[in-house]
């Protein structure tokens, strides 16, 4: 429901416009509020004399101070009803469940291309060692997506970090079978794009 | 011959285009069987797999029993069993 009130009572009504009516104010942000000199502003000791088109909206063309609706709008988020809650509970739920379907064949991808060794570091540390084509250099590629694969040495030691995966939001076992397959076969490639640290 | 293809969110709707349209796309992995004793077949395998590399998916021919490694290929071979694609990569944080 709009409400009215005048100028005066706007002027006075909160300690932050009050500023308008003492002539000794500095502030910036204030000063830019009170360029007109009309009857009303004068009555409120305003501090300048430039007309200012902006504070001269809520004068007459007479310059006497007219009462202005002040509006305050309701806000406009949608109004939170039942069928709308279930309904996004609906959609969130599916979401899951396409993503756990989606996790559960990329596992089962990834799983069809790892030989028995890698099966058993799997199932055991949740990582796997993969070894370049040449057989000189062994990466170890841990579950996720970023960050998530070591250069090792001979030992086993961490030598750096490798971070590259597939641009789309593949799930975390596609993106392992990606660095795999892409360190056996394209490790040059690979290693061009992979940040390191 | 099997096409498996890594699907995400953001390729959804481009791998429908992309692929036979009976496919069902679903995020994941999806796979597509071809005859590769069907000349149609072939030639429809052939269509996809340029399509899918020409987007810039890797394939990787799967040779031997699962798990064992074989070898990245970027010529549409008939005779391969089992094809894997793999999104274009990117540097990460």
């Amino acid at each position: 429901m709009p409400a009215s009130i005048s100028t005066a009572q706007w002027l006075s009504a909160d300690p932050v416009y009050s500023y308008v009516t003492s002539a000794s104010v500095t502030n910036g942000t204030w000063t830019s509020w009170q360029q007109d000199t009309n009857a009303n502003c004068t009555a409120n000791t305003a501090v300048t004399t430039t007309l200012d088109l902006v504070w001269y909206s809520w004068y007459d063309s007479s310059r006497q101070a007219v009462n202005q609706p002040y509006i305050r709008f309701a806000p406009d988020y949608p109004v939170q009803t039942a069928e709308a809650q279930a309904a996004r509970e609906v959609e969130r739920v599916e979401r899951i469940r396409v993503r756990n379907e989606a996790n559960a064949r990329a596992e089962l991808l990834l799983k069809e291309n790892l030989d028995a060794k890698q099966l058993q570091e799997l199932a055991g540390t949740d990582r796997f060692t993969v070894i370049s084509k040449d057989g000189t250099r062994h990466y170890r590629i841990f579950r996720g997506r970023s960050r998530n694969i070591e250069r090792i040495d001979a030992l086993g030691r961490r030598m750096h970090t490798l971070c590259a995966h597939p641009v789309d939001d593949v799930p975390d076992a596609d993106t392992m079978l990606t660095q795999k397959l892409m360190l056996e076969h394209c490790e040059e490639d690979f290693l061009k794009v992979a940040n390191r640290s | 011959m099997q096409f498996s293809i890594m699907v995400g969110p953001m390729s959804l709707a481009a791998l429908k285009e992309m692929c036979p349209p009976e496919t069902e796309i679903r995020m994941g992995d999806t796979k597509i069987i071809f005859d590769s004793t069907k000349p149609d077949e072939v030639d429809a395998a052939r269509a996809t797999f340029n399509k899918l590399t020409g987007k810039g998916y890797r394939a990787f021919k799967a040779e031997g029993e699962k798990g064992i490694a074989g070898t990245s290929i970027t010529e549409f071979d008939p005779k391969a069993e089992r094809l894997i694609f793999v999104p274009r990569i990117a540097g990460g944080c």
